[in-house]
């Protein structure tokens, strides 16, 4: 146990980060691999299944290459300048404290993601990634236009409590990487304690359902805990229907990646007032609904 | 749950986490102001490192205070094949990395080697090869250029063959630099060995760090 308290160096633990999220990123497209052979033998491969999946990717790409940008401008400037100015505290860098930032990390992702759902502005990019009407492992790499932006401001307070960048940057990345293999329908239920406690592919497919009784549910992203905590847990029980309300009947890459984007945009250009705009940005997407379906 | 009960319990859940996280043993909590020895340690604790990334080290530090450390992953220089032409003269002994202090200390008080020495500048280098698994523990060979030495001394060692790369170019750096660059070593190209050479000329003294590579 001596070795969770051993100090490390920032950029071991940087390392770190590289090396799981290479590594796991090439264990994703071989379990991705092996679930189409399982779609195939369920005989519900189809070509447009074959499309969406490499929009999927596609959109990963794009997310990538503007979290670079991002990421080089924006993001490491504000985390270090806040941890050096800011900051409570320096923790130390030990395995001990990873597994703290993790912890906070999942708490604080539950509220990001959330917030992703219940605001317009978030909504407009996350719509990305719920619009597939599949659900496999390429569709955990479907990304929005801004997914990588929010996260800043949801792990700054970690920055100021002490956590270093690095560190955190590792816990957000285990969060993201845990809830890749949850993309999938090849696994029905996970033994009964760990459906209890964690995020599994059966909670997270409720999350990405249709279905009215589903709507804004499981939030989760390690730990379905916090959603049973914080009253937005629902259990599967039914078979879900995926996608997002209207469907996007695409898999132009270029379409599905801007869509929730543009049509905010439009909204935002056809608002009667400012505050309309407000509540466009801030409501849920669902009022925004309810109110064009009033005027119509 | 009311969503404003739901962010008081986060926020006192982020509370007890972090008062979980102070309680960490002392050495945990050590500060930079390490010793040579216990960075080098620190750096070889048994894990193998990925290539760090140059842009985020200059991002990094251009965020904190605008200047940036001369690191060799930002100054990329070609590699060589070297020649094994470098004789030393000094102390020879396979250690734990942790325990190189004693063994500096060991050349330090060599009295014959020092008085050896023929030339107003000289280099002292400290070579460390052939690695155990962990990279925790290695052959080090600490002596001066054999050419800054008279004859009473012969050479204790000789650098190994191999493709040479500057990881960290001369200069005057504090200990914490030194190690530092060591996390710039790229295991994947077979590492053969590390040099560590001091140049001494009157009272000033520079150092610089290579890798000695297979490929």
């Amino acid at each position: 146990m001596d070795f969770l308290f051993e100090k490390m160096g920032e950029f071991e633990i940087y390392g770190w980060e590289l090396w799981i999220g290479d590594w796991f990123f090439v264990i994703a497209i071989g379990l991705f691999l092996l679930e189409l052979i399982v779609i195939t033998a369920k005989k519900q491969m189809s070509w447009n299944l074959l499309g969406d999946s490499l929009t999927n990717f596609v959109t990963l790409t794009a997310f990538r290459g503007i979290n670079m940008v991002i990421g080089a401008l924006f993001y490491l400037a504000v985390f270090f300048y806040v941890y050096e100015h800011f900051s409570i505290t320096h923790l130390p860098i030990t395995w001990w404290t990873v597994i703290g930032g993790l912890i906070l990390a999942d708490v604080v992702y539950y509220w990001e993601h959330r917030f992703m759902h219940m605001t317009g502005i978030g909504w407009a990019t996350h719509t990305v990634h719920h619009s597939s009407p599949y659900f496999n492992l390429s569709v955990a790499y479907r990304f929005g236009p801004l997914d990588g932006l929010y996260p800043l401001f949801f792990h700054l307070p970690l920055v100021m409590l002490g956590f270093h960048p690095f560190v955190v940057f590792l816990a957000e990345m285990l969060v993201q990487t845990y809830q890749t293999l949850l993309h999938t329908e090849t696994i029905k239920k996970l033994p009964r304690p760990i459906e209890a406690v964690m995020n599994t592919p059966s909670h997270h497919r409720v999350h990405h359902a249709t279905n009215r009784k589903y709507l804004d549910k499981n939030y989760a992203g390690v730990f379905i805990i916090w959603d049973k905590m914080f009253g937005t847990f629902a259990e599967e029980d039914e078979k879900v229907r995926y996608g997002v309300f209207p469907r996007i009947n695409s898999v132009n890459p270029i379409k599905v990646f801007f869509e929730g984007i543009a049509k905010l945009s439009s909204r935002l250009w056809h608002a009667p007032n400012w505050s309309y705009r407000f509540k466009l940005l801030f409501k849920s997407p669902t009022w925004a609904w309810e109110q064009e379906q009033k005027s119509k | 749950m009311r969503l404003s009960l739901s962010i008081v319990t986060t926020i006192i859940i982020a509370l007890v986490v972090w008062l979980i996280m102070l309680w960490q043993p002392p050495e945990s909590w050590s500060d930079n102001a390490m010793s040579y020895e216990e960075l080098l340690a620190q750096t070889f604790s048994g894990q193998p490192r990925a290539e760090p990334n140059s842009g985020m080290e200059t991002a990094k530090n251009d965020a904190i205070n605008g200047a940036s450390l001369s690191r060799s992953s930002d100054v990329e220089t070609p590699s060589d094949h070297r020649k094994n032409t470098l004789a030393i003269a000094g102390v020879n002994r396979r250690i734990a990395l942790v325990d190189i202090g004693p063994l500096w200390l060991e050349f330090s008080e060599n009295k014959h080697l020092e008085r050896a020495i023929s030339t107003d500048t000289f280099d002292v280098y400290a070579v460390f090869s052939k690695f155990n698994a962990s990279y925790s523990v290695a052959d080090v060979s600490i002596g001066y250029d054999l050419t800054a030495l008279n004859d009473s001394v012969a050479s204790t060692y000789m650098l190994p063959k191999g493709k040479l790369h500057t990881l960290l170019v001369a200069g005057h750096y504090q200990n914490i630099d030194i190690v530092g660059a060591w996390e710039n070593i790229d295991y994947r190209r077979g590492l053969i060995a590390v040099i560590e050479k001091r140049h001494f000329n009157g009272d000033d003294e520079t150092v610089s760090l290579q890798a000695i590579y297979q490929e």
